[in-house]
């Protein structure tokens, strides 16, 4: 049996929403949020189902009119970007029900714009507010000063 | 750590329940408190009366009178006042999550968090419609969560709803209003409170109830307005009402406003539209189209970061309500009064 490598959106951590030509991203363990323009945005559409990586720079350059060893390597540095933000997640699937990867291409092409993600960090202060401290005789964490207001900047 | 039997997130749950009703023994008195939250019958059942004034009173204006089987009941106590502890967590060290989340005790029926940071155990039973908050002494509750107590619980119980706690403020007349969202810092407190002593009523300035479906409609949740203390001399009529001005050191100065203006509140009203504040330091204020994307960035990552236990359900119903209701990023500008008159001019066009 043929094993595939492909990347997926690493749910549930990860919640995404499409608006338009715009996808918003929020990763619930870090608290980053993202936002994905036009093309980053149709290739995270892309990703909705496991998708090869290949199989994703092909249909890029299918989608989009421009140098397709340019468009390889910007969607590579993208989708290694994903990763790195931990947005999607290498995976293997067995090739019996392996995706089908992405739909068919447009009969005619857009122009190319690097996709871009845009990184959102302000909510990480919040998360680091989570000191456990030793537990008492009681076996409950020993009471610690309260935290600050979470809702303040 | 307690006692095998209780390994388990329903027997956990089911432990502290019991403990619970030996506080309510050991104080002598339940005091019930009757709330209508999103047209919902709420009770909250004090063992003793330790408690109510750490949580009562940013939800006081939402009291309504015994009615039919509550939607939920929340059973609060503290080990100090009743002399009931709780028992040992079930879980070890590891157990604490992000955020306070216990992992392991958060299942399809059953959510459980510790914290983050404070001494605060919540947890909500959904097949019992009962919630547990148990702190080991009264001033373990933060102020911070005494002006908007209970939200995780809130969050939880409202899950399979279409409804959605949501860090915004809210204004308007019975007959429509606007949803103020932004991140901490964005002017959406300031915004709001400018509305107070004009045509506009108050539904809340930090945390409000909506229901995305079938209309947009938002409820108050918490008549509690906070201020950063270097913004209240801004607010003149305020300062006469501020709950802790002896704590604005560190704390923000926090007035609820069912005791001192309770005619400034709303209960709730439908939404004609976001608006979107950024603070701009010029004298006027305008108003500008903004995006649903734009919309969802204000609202989304803050109040899904701060509800443990929030999902892609949570995030699908603020994008709902943001693709549903036009979009305005509100440039707020230094003449507050400004503020209310374009927020009424535009419910006056009926929000677009």
């Amino acid at each position: 049996m043929n094993i595939f490598g492909v990347l997926r959106i690493n749910r549930p951590a990860v919640v995404s929403e499409l608006f338009d030509d715009e996808v918003v991203v929020i990763d619930m363990v870090s608290g980053n949020y993202f936002s994905l323009d036009a093309t980053g945005a149709e290739i995270w559409t892309w990703l909705a189902e496991d998708a090869a990586p290949e199989d994703l720079v092909r249909k890029t350059v299918q989608t989009y009119d421009g140098d397709a060893g340019v468009i390889e390597t910007t969607v590579r540095e993208f989708l290694e970007r994903l990763q790195a933000e931990r947005l999607v997640v290498a995976a293997e699937v067995p090739s019996v029900g392996a995706p089908a990867g992405p739909p068919d291409p447009p009969a005619s092409k857009k122009a190319f714009h690097p996709p871009t993600l845009s990184v959102y960090t302000d909510m990480q202060d919040l998360l680091l507010l989570d000191p456990i401290h030793d537990v008492d005789e009681t076996g409950w964490p020993a009471a610690a000063p309260p935290p600050p207001d979470p809702t303040r900047p | 750590m307690s006692s095998p039997a209780a390994h388990t997130p329903s027997k956990f749950f089911e432990a502290a329940w019991q403990a619970f009703l030996r506080a309510e023994r050991a104080s002598g008195e339940s005091v019930n408190q009757h709330l209508e939250i999103g047209r919902l019958p709420v009770k909250l059942r004090f063992a003793g009366q330790a408690l109510v004034p750490r949580i009562v009173p940013a939800l006081e204006h939402l009291a309504a009178d015994p009615g039919p089987e509550p939607s939920l009941t929340v059973c609060l106590f503290d080990s100090q006042s009743t002399g009931t502890p709780m028992p040992a967590p079930p879980w070890n060290h590891d157990a604490y999550g992000p955020r306070g989340v216990i992992q392991g005790f958060n299942t399809d029926k059953i959510h459980t968090i510790y914290g983050p940071g404070t001494s605060v155990l919540q947890m909500l039973d959904r097949d019992r419609r009962m919630a547990i908050y148990w702190v080991p002494q009264p001033d373990a509750v933060p102020y911070w969560e005494s002006s908007f107590p209970l939200r995780p619980v809130l969050h939880w119980w409202v899950r399979d709803l279409p409804l959605q706690p949501i860090h915004a403020g809210a204004v308007g007349r019975p007959d429509g209003g606007v949803l103020i969202a932004g991140r901490s810092g964005s002017g959406k407190s300031t915004s709001t409170l400018a509305c107070l002593h004009s045509d506009l009523r108050y539904a809340g300035d930090d945390y409000v109830l909506v229901r995305v479906d079938p209309e947009p409609f938002v409820f108050s949740l918490y008549n509690t307005a906070k201020l950063e203390p270097h913004n209240l001399a801004r607010f003149p009529k305020l300062m006469p009402m501020v709950n802790n001005h002896d704590r604005l050191d560190g704390e923000k100065a926090m007035i609820f406003l069912h005791e001192h203006a309770p005619g400034e509140i709303v209960r709730g009203f439908p939404l004609r539209a976001i608006l979107l504040p950024r603070v701009t330091g010029r004298r006027d204020t305008r108003l500008e189209p903004a995006t649903p994307a734009a919309a969802v960035m204000a609202l989304a990552p803050t109040t899904l970061v701060h509800l443990q236990g929030a999902s892609q359900e949570a995030f699908g119903k603020l994008a709902r309500l943001a693709r549903k209701l036009p979009i305005y990023t509100l440039e707020a500008g230094t003449d507050l009064p400004q503020i209310p008159a374009l927020i009424l001019d535009l419910l006056k066009k009926g929000g677009l």
